[in-house]
């Protein structure tokens, strides 16, 4: 009994170590670029405050980008991002498989990992994992008001596999909360 | 209450000559210690309940002060120190109720700890796959501890997860299925009669959602209830087909109790004829149908060869082979016109009625017994309404009906306490 309970112990820790040492990989070795925001403020019973975040890189009309067509719902989706002359991120193409390990990348470029969520017409709504920052209890709020006063921002780590993390939230240009690693 | 009737029957058995009262003093002395099992069964649940709302409330009043490696121990020593105590309760300390409800407890744990987890760090993954780790969790805690418990928790968790995948995320996501084939195994190897149970009802709730998406690629919204009987008549006929096969009866008898439980409920939704009319044939319900009727004949002639002569000619087989001619009719009929008739559905319906209630009042089944009697009952209903809703004045509608429907009722609950009685009288003769 004493073995079998220390290995599921074992197990089940690893596994919420995974959860957690994969985001902090991607913290720590990814790419920080920063993405214009448009958060709103609902309320989960179970997970408390979060803002969802959605940028210009979330919808994506595949008339304006290049790459692969033929995307489905739930599909995973590698989205090619350049940085723009005004500094915001806009996504040139999409892809059914990573398109860094095809041919490398500008340096005002990188790949996100996500998948796409819904698509409405020629619009695909995608998800990057980036979507959801849980804020301090009751702070909601003070971002809510903030939209349309102030602009609002979001730094994320990009990982060489296009994994996504949110690395801070900024409220015009200065850092409202950060995401330490531990 | 176990040990309560055990003292009136055992009297009996007694008196019958079947055991000696020494032999009774004896079995009776075997269950005494049943009664106060199921008290500390209760009082360890509501311990581990109170313990875990005191620390929840505890941790969630500190937990934006805390600095994120202190969460993470927080939610460590939650995990481990559940287990942990339920190692020693199922261990040194003797108490396998205990450690049971702190297995639960610990499944609880890793839940709570993928979901603070994910708000720690901001993971806003496919959220189903926290689920599916949280079930992985629980499935993995029911086979190295076995726990029957955990296994309990792991299929509603399976049911949440595939559920998700299919309301939420419009898949038809049939990777519930190997899932369940693992937790089937395991709780048939431990013989869990409970997480079987559970399993078959997830099974019938996961394969109506399942049949529910599906459904609309194909353009034929009510088809799933159809396609929802017919797996249940299968699975009633495996079940009694099972229960002659293998040693233990109780998996045949489960699972034909809860397939005729579906069956009953997914046919009479179909005796509505508005339901019944929008049943439309198209390819895959054409292929699917036939497929089925082909199985459901070779179960039938199977359960069939397997019945004693005395039974083979018995009133209930007779009606059952009536039953069945008559669906294999329905549906050849269905399969050629692409339509159900209402007023032959609903015949069939009562002939099945009869064929369950003869059923269960032969086999001394009360449960069942009680299932027919009320099936029958809101098939009545149904087509009280059905029937006389455009016909009857308002008022005059609910004054026949709720006349109609006492003395209905009157009759059928002393048709069923009789048929109790009688079974019960038997069962003692016996």
């Amino acid at each position: 009994m004493n073995k079998r309970l220390l290995i599921l112990l074992l197990i089940l820790t690893l596994s919420l170590a995974l959860m957690v040492g994969s985001k902090l990989w991607t913290l720590k070795t990814g790419e920080i670029i920063e993405l214009r925001a448009e958060p709103v403020d609902p309320r989960s019973l179970f997970r408390g405050d979060y803002v969802i975040i959605t940028t210009a890189i979330h919808r994506i009309n595949q008339e304006d980008v290049g790459g692969d067509r033929e995307f489905h719902k739930n599909d995973t989706i590698f989205t090619l991002i350049g940085e723009q002359p005004d500094n915001s991120w806009k996504a040139l193409s999409i892809h059914h498989h990573n398109p860094r390990k095809q041919q490398p990348l500008d340096k005002q470029q990188t790949v996100i990992k996500g998948s796409v969520s819904r698509i409405s017409g020629s619009t695909y709504h995608a998800s990057y994992g980036i979507e959801n920052y849980f804020i301090p209890e009751n702070s909601g709020k003070e971002i809510e008001q903030a939209i349309g006063k102030h602009a609002i921002s979001v730094r994320i780590a990009v990982d060489s596999a296009g994994n996504a993390a949110i690395h801070s939230l900024l409220l015009d240009g200065k850092t409202l909360h950060e995401e330490g690693l531990f | 209450m176990l040990h309560r009737k055990l003292e009136q029957e055992s009297a009996a058995w007694v008196e019958s000559g079947w055991i000696t009262a020494d032999a009774r003093q004896k079995i009776l002395a075997g269950y005494q210690h049943d009664t106060p099992s199921l008290l500390i069964r209760l009082i360890s649940v509501i311990g581990v309940l109170l313990l875990g709302v005191g620390l929840i409330s505890f941790i969630a009043a500190n937990w934006e002060a805390m600095p994120k490696l202190a969460r993470l121990g927080v939610l460590m020593a939650f995990l481990w120190g559940s287990y942990l105590a339920a190692g020693w309760s199922l261990g040194k300390g003797n108490l396998p109720r205990t450690g049971e409800a702190l297995l639960l407890l610990g499944v609880i744990a890793f839940g709570a700890n993928i979901m603070l987890i994910a708000q720690i760090y901001h993971i806003s993954a496919h959220f189903p796959d926290g689920v599916l780790l949280w079930t992985t969790g629980g499935i993995l805690t029911a086979w190295l501890l076995h726990s029957q418990s955990s296994m309990v928790i792991a299929v509603a968790l399976s049911l949440i997860w595939s559920g998700t995948e299919m309301l939420t995320f419009d898949q038809l996501h049939w990777q519930w299925l190997p899932v369940f084939t693992l937790m089937l195994t395991l709780s048939v190897r431990r013989e869990w009669f409970a997480a079987f149970t559970l399993l078959v009802i997830a099974f019938y709730l996961w394969m109506w959602v399942f049949l529910t998406v599906l459904m609309p690629l194909t353009g034929n919204d009510y088809a799933p209830v159809w396609l929802g009987l017919l797996v249940a008549i299968v699975l009633t006929m495996t079940g009694r087909v099972l229960s002659n096969w293998i040693a233990e009866r109780r998996y045949g008898d489960i699972l034909t109790s809860c397939s005729l439980i579906a069956a009953m409920l997914s046919g009479w939704l179909l005796t509505f004829p508005a339901i019944l009319k929008t049943v439309a044939i198209n390819a895959g319900v054409e292929w699917y149908t036939a497929a089925m009727l082909i199985v459901i004949a070779t179960i039938t002639a199977v359960d069939l060869k397997q019945l004693e002569p005395q039974q083979r000619s018995s009133l209930h087989t007779k009606f059952g082979l009536l039953f069945a001619a008559g669906f294999a009719l329905i549906a050849i009929a269905f399969l050629v016109s692409g339509k159900l008739n209402p007023i032959a559905f609903n015949l069939l319906y009562f002939l099945a009625l009869v064929w369950l209630i003869i059923g269960a009042a032969t086999e001394r089944h009360a449960s069942r017994l009680n299932l027919g009697f009320f099936t029958f009952a809101i098939w009545l209903t149904a087509r009280y309404f059905d029937t006389f809703w455009d016909l009857l004045d308002r008022s005059l509608f609910f004054l026949i009906g709720g006349a109609l429907f006492i003395a209905i009722s009157i009759v059928l609950e002393r048709k069923r306490r009789a048929l109790l009685a009688d079974m019960s009288h038997q069962g003692r003769e016996q």
